[in-house]
């Protein structure tokens, strides 16, 4: 059997704030898929009426009015390994908060202005960045503070 | 305060949490450094640079209450201590110093 490494948090550990948010990932998903197929396209014809064999019409039109942010914070959330990174890298007492102002700058500034994968890149980026390595390369050739 | 004096990018960072007023959290503290110095800034740098000054016992933080909005996650609030405000000190007066005797630049001497 593998063994698990000592970094890795247990799964039944729910207090975990890697496991906290995702499993708010998953409720949310799990929410906006329930929606997409109740309400975000119509059938042209009741299922009952539709013939053994027979297409359905749909609708696929965008319907602006049934857009519903279950929680804004989780509306582009990163993705999970992002987050695993920086669990790794931060130490426990500082993952709950800075994991949420990674997110809020995820969603208000980096996939505005980046999209969603250039938003994760820079994401992974400065999660390296704060770490202390970045800090010793920096010192190292550099020969300075880091900024 | 340590052997060493401040840099320029904790004396930025000091400066913006003194600014925000005890309201100052990672993401703020980052704007309010753009908005003052009117350059972009890298987001981790200003994580990294208030673990080294929590870590020298220039600053402290303090969690905040859950927010909906934040997805139930509260906020960490930093405070400026005596030591920093005195580090702080320091370093404007080192820099006074140096400008001291100095021409204003671009004027004759």
């Amino acid at each position: 059997m593998m063994r698990r490494p000592v970094w890795f948090s247990r799964r039944s550990d729910r207090e975990h704030p890697y496991w906290q948010l995702a499993a708010q990932r998953r409720r949310a998903h799990n929410a906006s898929a329930a929606f997409y197929i109740d309400a975000n396209f119509y059938l042209d014809a009741h299922p009952a009426s539709i013939e053994l064999g027979q297409t359905a019409g749909v609708d696929t039109r965008h319907r602006p009015e049934f857009d519903r942010v279950t929680n804004p914070v989780a509306r582009f959330a990163p993705p999970s390994f992002c987050e695993l990174l920086m669990c790794l890298l931060v130490e426990p007492e500082f993952q709950e908060d800075r994991l949420a102002d990674y997110q809020e700058r995820f969603n208000g500034l980096w996939v505005p202005r980046f999209g969603y994968r250039g938003a994760v890149a820079v994401y992974v980026w400065h999660v390296l960045r704060q770490s202390r390595l970045i800090d010793w390369l920096i010192r190292m050739f550099a020969w300075g503070d880091p900024l | 305060m340590g052997r060493r004096g401040l840099g320029e990018f904790e004396t930025a960072v000091l400066l913006a949490i003194i600014h925000l007023q005890g309201r100052g959290y990672g993401v703020s503290i980052a704007d309010e450094i753009e908005r003052r110095s009117g350059r972009p800034i890298s987001f981790g740098a200003v994580y990294a640079t208030l673990d080294r000054l929590q870590k020298k016992g220039l600053i402290t933080s303090d969690l905040g209450e859950p927010t909906p909005e934040r997805g139930g996650k509260p906020k960490r609030f930093y405070r400026i201590k005596a030591d920093g405000e005195r580090a702080l000190r320091e370093a404007h007066a080192w820099s006074e110093r140096m400008w001291a005797g100095v021409a204003p630049i671009g004027a004759p001497a």
